[in-house]
Formats: structure tokens, C-alpha cells, sequence
């Protein structure tokens, strides 16, 4: 599993999982993603993503995924 | 960015179809499926015609499905689907069911334009309250690329080869998102996989209308097309550039236009990356790629003269 961060939100790709078709490639509206010498999937600019979950909701085989980082507040009790 | 809460509900929608399937890299039918899924927020039953998207994501003992899904055959996934939605209705009607429910029925071209048409139109016709999307990869894949009703003019296919006396499948096309509006129901649309925003507004709408509504999904097939596994986008999004796939919409009869290339590109940039069309850059089928850009150029006057408007989605 590989994991890009950035701020509060974090970005997973499951190399096992990806077929790379490329369909997050082509996705992206902010060239975040390329298909890397294995033929899978990777953030290659990662600053450049607004973690607007495209790549998510398009996937056909789940293996990328958008995150957003559980803050664990201190118990009030 | 989306907030918690959004993320949450997405992972929800999300569950209704899973990966692991086998569906080849870069296959349309599950793009098309997952667009729709997660643009429905109601609870979804799915009928599923017999074909690749069945039966890839169906191996025994395994399912990628998580939502409710019934297969019984080939030729009768509209027939299935109007009985369940009968049932459904007789159900509310006795208050043994209060949720809403909406039932998405998905068939292949050769589920559709062909062997399922019969049981596609009575059901339209009928009125049933149902999604019917149709992922079109215009042959029937699942059994080794067979030409059906939804192969272009002149592509290659199994039983359509190529050769001396042959040169591919030699009539055109059915125009099947024409034959669906000519049963007046309240909502028809075309879409591609390519332009995903367009094609989840489209599910949003179909599932709001009360009645039947129809979509009809190009849909990439790298095996039986011919094209790289990581250019099913690209290629789907040629369609629509060039006027071969327009896309629009059919709301209450009236005819909505959603997309405008700003430069129509000439319809070999569509044809020329796909293997079934390579001999019609051979010189002596130079008349065969005039022909094709012919029947484009002419379906799309047609198509803009039926278009009372234009709303890009
Ligand atoms: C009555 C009947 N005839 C033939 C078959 C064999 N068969 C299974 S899938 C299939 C092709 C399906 O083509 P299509 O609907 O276009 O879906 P695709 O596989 O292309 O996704 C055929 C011919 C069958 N299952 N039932
Ligand atoms: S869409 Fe999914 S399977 Fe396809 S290349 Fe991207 S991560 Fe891999
Ligand atoms: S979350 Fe959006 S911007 Fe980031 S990689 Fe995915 S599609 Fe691109
Ligand atoms: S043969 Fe074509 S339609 Fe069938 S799973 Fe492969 S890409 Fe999809
Ligand atoms: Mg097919």
C-alpha cells in the first residue's frame, strides 16, 4: 500500500489491486497521476492534488482511494 | 475538498460494487456501473442481463456486488425487472415496504439492441418505474466479439472479418437511443464513460423521474476494440469528440443537446487508434473511411435539427 500526505488529507493506492488501466490518469483534473514502469498507477505530483476524490468514484478495480486525517479529540468527560 | 461527512457517505454509495472482479483493465462496464451507483442516493436493486459484466463480477462462490442483484437470462432483463418493480409497488401499496427503492437494470448491446429488445420495449412501454442502462461496447464480447445490432459499419469482428471479398460488418449501426424515445417515456439519454459528470447528472435525473428511463452508455472494450488497456478514456472521449456519440438527452419528449465539440475532429482520430477499423487505412478502403465520415457528419445535422436546446452539463 503507498501513501501520499498532504495537510489533512492523504492519498492510498493499492499496487495489488491496480490493473493499470489508467482511468484515474485520465481523470485527474489536476495531472496528479501517472502509470509508473510496472504499468501501475502513482501521485506523481501530489502537491498538486486537491483530493477531490475523481479518482475514488472512478476506479473500476478500488484501488486508489482519498483519505482525510481522524483528529482524535480529547475526552470531555 | 469534500468535509467528512461527504467522504462518509461516499464510502456508503461506494459498497454497492466492489473490485476484485475480473473485468479486463480498462473495460468500460465498470466505470459505467460505479458512475451510476454512486450518483443514485436511493437504495438500488440491480437486474443484470447475461454478459461480460455478469459474469466477470459474478465467479462463484464470489460477487463484487453488495446491493441486491438478480440474474436470470440473456434476452429478459427488462422483463425481470418489471416484475420485481411490480412486486415492489404492490408491496407499498400494502404498506409492507415504506422505503423508496429504485431498480437499475443493466444489459450489454447484445442484451439490448438485439436478443433483449422485445422485453426492453414491452417494459417501456408498460411504464414500469426503472433504469435501464445499456454499457454499449458494440458487439458481444462475452462470447469472443460477435457483431450485434450496435456494431459500426465496416468494424471487424469475429463474425464480421476482414478479407478479400469482406470488409467488416457491412450495414450500419441501429440507432437504439431513437428507438427507446419513440416510446415516449420521460427520460432517454446518451452518455459516454468518458465524461463522467455528465453521465452521474444523467443517473441522478433518470432515477427522479416516475417512469421508465433509459441510458445509453458507450462503453470501452480494449480486448474486442483493439485499443491499449490505459487509453479507455481517451478513446471513449474520441467518440464524443468527433460526433460519432454525441451526447444528449431526451426529457418528456423534448430534445436536449449537452455537448458541443468546439472543433469536430474528422472521424478517423476515432477510428484510427482501434484494431477493428486498421484496414480502413488500407488505400483501396479509402472510400469506405469517406462513407463513415458521411454517415457522422449526417446522423449529427439530424441530431442538431431534433435538438430544441443546449445545456452542457
Ligand atoms: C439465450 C442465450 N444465448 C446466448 C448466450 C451466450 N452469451 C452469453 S454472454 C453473450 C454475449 C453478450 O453480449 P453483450 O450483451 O453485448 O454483452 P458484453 O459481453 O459485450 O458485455 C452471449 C452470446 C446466452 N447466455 N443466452
Ligand atoms: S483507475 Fe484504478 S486500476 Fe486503473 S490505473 Fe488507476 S488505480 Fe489502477
Ligand atoms: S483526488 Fe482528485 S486531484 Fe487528487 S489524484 Fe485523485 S483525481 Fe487527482
Ligand atoms: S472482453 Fe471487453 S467487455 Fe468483456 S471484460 Fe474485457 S474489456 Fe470488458
Ligand atoms: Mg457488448
Amino acid at each position: 500500500m503507498k501513501r501520499y500526505e498532504q495537510g489533512e488529507f492523504f492519498l492510498e493506492i493499492e499496487p495489488r489491486r491496480c490493473k493499470g488501466c489508467g482511468v484515474c490518469v485520465q481523470s485527474c483534473p489536476k495531472g496528479v497521476l501517472v502509470l509508473n514502469a510496472e504499468g501501475k498507477a502513482d501521485a506523481k505530483e501530489i502537491a498538486q492534488c486537491i483530493f477531490c476524490g475523481i479518482c475514488e468514484q472512478r476506479c473500476p478495480d478500488f484501488a486508489i482511494s482519498v483519505h482525510k486525517v481522524k483528529v482524535l479529540q480529547p475526552s470531555c468527560v | 475538498m469534500p468535509n467528512t461527512k461527504e467522504l462518509a457517505h461516499r464510502e456508503e454509495l461506494h459498497k454497492r460494487f466492489t473490485g476484485a472482479h475480473a473485468l479486463c483493465a480498462g473495460c468500460g462496464a465498470p466505470i459505467c456501473v460505479r458512475t451510476i451507483l454512486n450518483a443514485i442516493e436511493e437504495p438500488v436493486v440491480v437486474i443484470n442481463a447475461t454478459g461480460c459484466l455478469e459474469v466477470a463480477t459474478t465467479r462463484y462462490p464470489t460477487t463484487a456486488w453488495n446491493i441486491p442483484w438478480i440474474h436470470v437470462a440473456f434476452e429478459n432483463a427488462a422483463a425481470v425487472a418489471s416484475g420485481v418493480e411490480t412486486a415492489y409497488r404492490v408491496l407499498r401499496r400494502r404498506g409492507k415496504i415504506s422505503q423508496e427503492i429504485r431498480f437499475v437494470a443493466f444489459g450489454g448491446d447484445g442484451g439490448t439492441y438485439d436478443i433483449g429488445l422485445q422485453a426492453l420495449s414491452g417494459a417501456l412501454e408498460r411504464g414500469h418505474r426503472f433504469i435501464y442502462v445499456c454499457y454499449d461496447n458494440e458487439a458481444y464480447m462475452n462470447t469472443g466479439n460477435q457483431r450485434s445490432g450496435a456494431t459500426p459499419f465496416a468494424a471487424q469482428t469475429s463474425t464480421a472479418p476482414v478479407g478479400e471479398k469482406s470488409f467488416g460488418k457491412p450495414q450500419r449501426r441501429k440507432d437504439l437511443t431513437e428507438i427507446v424515445a419513440a416510446h415516449h417515456i420521460p427520460y432517454v439519454a446518451q452518455a459516454s464513460i468518458s465524461d463522467w459528470y455528465d453521465l452521474a447528472r444523467k443517473a441522478r435525473k433518470a432515477a427522479a423521474v416516475d417512469g421508465p428511463a433509459f441510458l445509453n452508455v458507450l462503453s470501452t472494450c480494449p480486448r474486442g476494440w483493439g485499443h491499449p488497456t490505459d487509453q479507455s478514456v481517451k478513446i471513449a472521449r474520441l467518440a464524443v469528440e468527433t460526433c460519432y456519440w454525441p451526447l444528449y438527452e431526451i426529457i418528456e419528449g423534448r430534445w436536449v443537446l449537452n455537448y458541443i465539440p468546439e472543433e469536430k475532429l474528422p472521424i478517423t482520430e476515432w477510428l484510427r487508434p482501434q484494431k477493428r477499423f486498421a484496414h480502413l487505412f488500407e488505400p483501396q478502403n479509402r472510400e469506405l473511411l469517406r462513407q463513415i465520415q458521411q454517415q457522422v457528419d449526417e446522423e449529427w445535422e439530424k441530431l442538431l435539427r431534433k435538438c430544441e436546446r443546449y445545456e452542457a452539463l
